[in-house]
C-alpha cells in the first residue's frame, strides 16, 4: 500500500491551484469581477482553512486521513486511464472518421477492453451491443431530433 | 373555463397530447435533450394541427420531460435535464439499494401530483400569483439564489467547507465568458470558444455523467452491474400510499414549485433545489437525506413538475414566459398570429383554459405512461457495467454536442468530468459544483443589477429592505443555522462514540 498525502492537505492544494488560476486571470473592475472574485477568494480561504486543519491534526497527533493506493487500485486506475485515453482518441478522431464510425469504434473498443471474461459470447456482445446502440441513436438523433453530428473529413460517405 | 375543459376532452386533443407525452418521455430520458429543445423541435409539427391541439402536444411534451428526466437521474446518477439534479441526490442511492423501481414510481406519481397542482394554479390562481411575482426584482432574485445555495449543507458530504468550496468552483465555471455587466471576457484564456460561456447542460452532463461513467469502470472488477434487478409486485401501490401519506411535504413542495415557476428566469432546477432544501430542513431525521430517502425524490419531482404549468402563468397573464420551454410555446403562439398576454385571455379565453386543462390531463397521462414503462426502464440497472458505461458516455457526448452543435462543448464536458472524478475522492463532491453552475447565471445578473440600482440609493437600501428580501434573508439564516446545528450535534455524537478518532 503506497501512502500519498493527507486528504485535507491534498484538497487544499487543489483548491489553491484553482483559486490561483482564477485570481491570476481576474480583473479589478467591480461590476464585472465582483462575483468571480468572491468565489475565488472563498476557494483560497477554504484552502487555507484546510491547511490549518491538517497542521493542527498533525500537531495534536490525531489519526490522519491519508490517501493511499493499493495494488488493486493500480489495476482500477489503469482501467480508468485506458478508458480516458480511448475516449480522448474518440473525441479527436470524430471529425476525421465521422461521428457514427468513430462512435462504433469507441463503443466496441471500450466494451472489448472492459470485458474481463473474454468468451466468444461476451466478445460477440461487445460488438453487437455497440452496433445496435449506434443504429438506434442514428435513427433517433438524425431522423427524429435532427442533430447534425460531425461528418467524416478523412473519407466521404461515413458521415 | 368549462368550455375549455370540453375542448380539452375531445379525442383529437387527447391523441395529440399523448403524442406530446410520448415525445417528452424520450426527450427527458436522454441526457442533453432538454424540454426546450423538444418543444422547439415539435413546433413545426403543430402547424398542421388546430392551435389548441398543437399547444396541448407542446404542453404534454414539456410536462412529461419534467418527469422522465428523473429516470437517468435515478438509474445512472445522470440528470436527463438540469431540473432533475436534486432527484439524483436520493434517487440514485435508492437504485444502489435495489429500490430503483420504487424511486421511479415515486418520481412518476409525484410528478403527476405536482403537475396537477401547477395546472390548478394556472386555472384558478393565475392573477393573484402574478401580483406577488411582480414584486420580485433583482435583489429578491439574488437572495432567492443565495437561499438555494444553502442546500450545499445537505450535499456537502462530511465537510461543509469542501462543499462550499465545490459550490464556489461551480460559480467560477458559470462566470466563464462574456460578463453580464460590461461585456468583458472573463477566464477565456485566449480561447475564442469560451467567450460564449460554458453551456449549462454540457457542464452538468460533465459534472454528473462522466464521473459516473468513470466510477462504473473503477467498480467494474467488484460488481457486474449497478444493482440486481428484482421484480417487486405491488410496488406501485405501496409507493403511491407512501407519497400520499406525506400531505404537508406534498403541499410545501408543490407551492414552492408553483411559486418559483411564475418567477421569470428561475425555472425547474431552482424549484427542485429549493424544495429539496426545505424538505431537508423540515425533516425530523435529516441524516437520511442523500442516502436514499423517498422524500428527497418526491420533493424535487413535485416541485419541478408544479413549476412547468406555473411557468406558463406569466405567459398568459403578462406575455412574459416563465421558463425556456414557455418561451418556445410563446413563439408557437406568435407564429400563429396570437399575442400571449392579457389580450389573449380576453379574445380567446377558451384556448387559454383548454391549454390549462390539457396540462392537467398531461399530468395524468404522464403517470399512466410512466407507470407502464417503469418496469422496463428499471432493467437498465442489470446491464453489465462493461457495456453500460461506454453507452452512457456515448449519450453524454451526443447530448453535450446537441445543445449548440459545438464540439468544444463536448471537450469542455469531458475535461470537467475528468476533473470532478479526480477531486471527488478529496471530498469535493459533484452536487455542490453542479449547484454552483446552475445558480451562477441566476445570482450574478441579479447581483450586478442590484449593484447598479444601489448606485442611485445605497447597498443596504437595495439588499436589506422590503418584505420579500427580509423573509428570504431570514430563511437563509435559519437554513444555515439548522445545518450548522445539525453538523455540531453529529460531530458531538461522533466524539462521544469514538473519542480517539475525533476531529
Amino acid at each position: 500500500m503506497q501512502k500519498l498525502m493527507d486528504r485535507d492537505f491534498l484538497a487544499a492544494l487543489v483548491l489553491f491551484i484553482i483559486g490561483s488560476i482564477a485570481l491570476a486571470n481576474a480583473g479589478t473592475d467591480l461590476m464585472n469581477w465582483a462575483f468571480p472574485l468572491m468565489a475565488a477568494y472563498f476557494i483560497m480561504f477554504a484552502a487555507a482553512v484546510l491547511v490549518v486543519k491538517a497542521v493542527f491534526a498533525a500537531v495534536a497527533e490525531r489519526a490522519p486521513d491519508i490517501i493511499s493506493i493499493s495494488a488493486e487500485d493500480r489495476v482500477v486506475w489503469l482501467d480508468v486511464f485506458t478508458f480516458i485515453m480511448i475516449a480522448l482518441g474518440y473525441l479527436l478522431a470524430m471529425y476525421g472518421l465521422g461521428f457514427w464510425l468513430s462512435s462504433f469504434l469507441m463503443l466496441s473498443l471500450t466494451s472489448i477492453y472492459l470485458t474481463q471474461d473474454k468468451t466468444r459470447r461476451s466478445m460477440g456482445l461487445a460488438i453487437v451491443v455497440p452496433l445496435a446502440t449506434c443504429v438506434v441513436a442514428y435513427v433517433l438523433f438524425l431522423h427524429v431530433f435532427y442533430v447534425p453530428v460531425p461528418k467524416a473529413t478523412w473519407w466521404a460517405g461515413f458521415g | 373555463m368549462l368550455e375549455g375543459l370540453m375542448v380539452a376532452l375531445q379525442p383529437s386533443f387527447i391523441f395529440w397530447l399523448t403524442v406530446g407525452v410520448m415525445m417528452g418521455m424520450v426527450v427527458g430520458t436522454l441526457p442533453g435533450l432538454t424540454a426546450t429543445m423538444g418543444t422547439a423541435l415539435l413546433v413545426p409539427f403543430t402547424f398542421a394541427l388546430p392551435t389548441g391541439a398543437g399547444l396541448a402536444m407542446l404542453g404534454g411534451l414539456y410536462v412529461c420531460a419534467m418527469f422522465s428526466d428523473a429516470i437517468p437521474a435515478v438509474l445512472v446518477n445522470t440528470p436527463g435535464t438540469p431540473s432533475a439534479m436534486a432527484t439524483a441526490f436520493d434517487g440514485h442511492p435508492m437504485t444502489l439499494q435495489g429500490r430503483g423501481q420504487e424511486a421511479i414510481v415515486a418520481a412518476c406519481f409525484s410528478s403527476a401530483l405536482g403537475t396537477l397542482f401547477g395546472a390548478a394554479c394556472y386555472l384558478l390562481l393565475a392573477w393573484p400569483m402574478m401580483t406577488i411575482a411582480l414584486k420580485f426584482g433583482p435583489p429578491e432574485f439574488f437572495w432567492l439564489g443565495v437561499f438555494a445555495l444553502t442546500i450545499i449543507g445537505s450535499l456537502a458530504g462530511k465537510s461543509v467547507l469542501k462543499g462550499l468550496a465545490g459550490g464556489a468552483i461551480g460559480l467560477l465555471i458559470s462566470s466563464i465568458g462574456i460578463s453580464h455587466a460590461n461585456e468583458v471576457a472573463r477566464f477565456t484564456f485566449g480561447i475564442p470558444e469560451l467567450r460564449g460561456g460554458v453551456s449549462l447542460v454540457a457542464a452538468l452532463i460533465g459534472v454528473f455523467a462522466v464521473p459516473q461513467v468513470l466510477s462504473m469502470i473503477a467498480e467494474m472488477r467488484k460488481k457486474d452491474s449497478i444493482s440486481e434487478y428484482k421484480r417487486e409486485p405491488g410496488v406501485t401501490l405501496k409507493t403511491i400510499v407512501k407519497v400520499l401519506s406525506e400531505p404537508v411535504h406534498f403541499f410545501r413542495s408543490a407551492m414552492i414549485g408553483s411559486f418559483v415557476g411564475i418567477l421569470p428566469g428561475a425555472g425547474g432546477p431552482i424549484a427542485a433545489l429549493v424544495s429539496y432544501n426545505e424538505a431537508v430542513r423540515w425533516s425530523k431525521d435529516k441524516s437520511r437525506y442523500g442516502k436514499g430517502d423517498l422524500r428527497g425524490v418526491t420533493a424535487s419531482e413535485i416541485a419541478n413538475n408544479a413549476c412547468a404549468p406555473a411557468s406558463l402563468i406569466p405567459l398568459v397573464t403578462l406575455g412574459v414566459p416563465g421558463s425556456s420551454p414557455a418561451a418556445v410555446i410563446a413563439g408557437a403562439l406568435m407564429l400563429r398570429g396570437l399575442n400571449p398576454g392579457p389580450e389573449l385571455f380576453q379574445s380567446d379565453g377558451t384556448l387559454v383554459y383548454s391549454f390549462g386543462w390539457s396540462l392537467l390531463l398531461a399530468g395524468i397521462m404522464t403517470f399512466i405512461v410512466g407507470t407502464l414503462f417503469a418496469p422496463l426502464m428499471i432493467r437498465i440497472v442489470s446491464i453489465p457495467l462493461r457495456l453500460l458505461a461506454p453507452i452512457i458516455f456515448f449519450l453524454a457526448v451526443i447530448g453535450a454536442y446537441a445543445i449548440r452543435n459545438d464540439i468544444f462543448d463536448v471537450y469542455m464536458m469531458f475535461g470537467l468530468g475528468v476533473l470532478v472524478f479526480l477531486i471527488r475522492p478529496l471530498g469535493i463532491h459533484p452536487g455542490p459544483i453542479g449547484l454552483g453552475i446552475i445558480l451562477g447565471p441566476i445570482i450574478e445578473p441579479a447581483l450586478v443589477q442590484s449593484l447598479y440600482i444601489s448606485n442611485a440609493s445605497s447597498i443596504g437600501g437595495v439588499f436589506f429592505t422590503g418584505t420579500i428580501n427580509i423573509i428570504l434573508i431570514a430563511i437563509t439564516v435559519l437554513s444555515v443555522s439548522v445545518v450548522a446545528l445539525t453538523r455540531f450535534r453529529e460531530r458531538a455524537r461522533e466524539r462521544a462514540g469514538e473519542p480517539v478518532q475525533a476531529g
